[in-house]
């Protein structure tokens, strides 16, 4: 059983990278400081992976839904609205362990042999509604409320926040961009400390920044219950021993919520269950089901 | 109808409903909003301007 979780994390790790890499192969703006400007820009991806990063091939969905809420010219954010309804009722958090960029760095960071590992916060029940406050309070209603005379907004999140833009885009861009080093000032340094605490927490907390702080992860946390992607407990096969929520490094116990909301789908229960009690769910084969029944 | 299928029909209606406010969204000019913000390096995003 060990090997099969192993074999299943190895292959997530592969499967991470490559999709990073993919979303993010523009390999000639890491070179010349600057980012791409083709087409696929118009598309959003499903991870949080910020515009700004010189390798960014498409757009982070908060990044466009920000863009949409604080322009005067598109108050209602339909297209970034439809993107993250369609990745939520498709893949649910999925999306956040299979396909989000800033979950791999947070994964292979809480790898490093240092500290003694924990998988929560202390108070973990009530800091992971903070992603949530983030969302309607940072992302949603801040921008709407707080305009200049043109009725332009700010992006709050992006610019105060986000630690995957700082990594992403912010660094990698100063780093090669003079003309960006030299108007550096006091904001960047407080995007910087923060994504120093993010990451630092990172090497002893499983994905705190998932956990307590991502408003993209709240969004599709919604949608989790429901997504056609999504799994599936047979309770005649389940016998409560609990090494499901044993491995399980979100602090779900699948036992008792096999399509929780903090569930990334990492499969690592589905692995690690010694009677296979925790499948993934067929939608086509239940309405096949449903309809022969009838 | 079981529980199961309830959730597959509720997603398959929010896939349908995501299909339609991406293409509201398309024809309203949305994407050239954020075309116009991915294509320029948002200083805001890296802790600039």
């Amino acid at each position: 059983m060990d090997k099969k979780v192993k074999k299943n994390k190895r292959t997530r790790l592969l499967f991470q990278a490559a999709w990073t890499a993919l979303t993010n192969g523009y390999l000639y703006g890491f070179i010349s400081g600057k980012i791409y400007t083709g087409k696929t820009k118009d598309f959003c991806v499903p991870g949080l992976s910020c515009y700004s990063c010189p390798g960014a091939l498409g757009s982070c969905p908060i990044g466009a839904l920000q863009a949409q809420l604080n322009s005067p010219l598109s108050k209602v954010p339909f297209y970034a609205l439809g993107i993250l309804i369609f990745f939520g009722s498709v893949f649910g958090r999925f999306v956040c362990g299979w396909l989000c960029p800033f979950g791999l760095i947070q994964d292979l960071l809480y790898k490093i042999p240092l500290f003694k590992k924990k998988k929560n916060l202390p108070g973990h029940h009530i800091l992971r509604w903070l992603k949530y406050a983030v969302l309607v309070l940072i992302v949603i209603v801040l921008p709407i409320l707080d305009t200049d005379d043109a009725g332009t907004g700010k992006p709050y999140f992006c610019e105060y926040i986000c630690p995957s833009g700082t990594l992403f885009g912010g660094i990698p861009l100063v780093t090669v961009n003079s003309g960006l080093r030299d108007s550096i000032g006091g904001r960047f340094w407080w995007k910087i400390g923060l994504l120093i605490i993010v990451l630092g927490a990172c090497i002893k907390v499983y994905r705190p920044f998932c956990k307590y702080m991502c408003p993209l992860g709240a969004c599709y946390s919604l949608f989790n219950p429901v997504a056609i992607y999504r799994y599936k407990l047979n309770k005649d096969k389940c016998t409560g021993c609990g090494a499901c929520a044993s491995i399980c490094k979100m602090g779900v116990d699948p036992c008792k919520n096999v399509n929780s909301p903090e569930c990334i789908r990492c499969g690592d229960c589905l692995k690690g269950c010694p009677t296979n009690a925790i499948e993934k769910y067929n939608p086509i084969k239940g309405l096949a089901k449903e309809n022969s029944h009838e | 109808m079981s529980k199961d299928n309830l959730k597959t029909l509720i997603a398959l209606l929010l896939i349908v409903i995501a299909l339609l406010l991406i293409n509201i969204g398309i024809i309203y000019g949305d994407v050239g909003v954020v075309e116009a913000k991915s294509t320029n390096i948002c200083l805001e995003c890296i802790g600039i301007g």
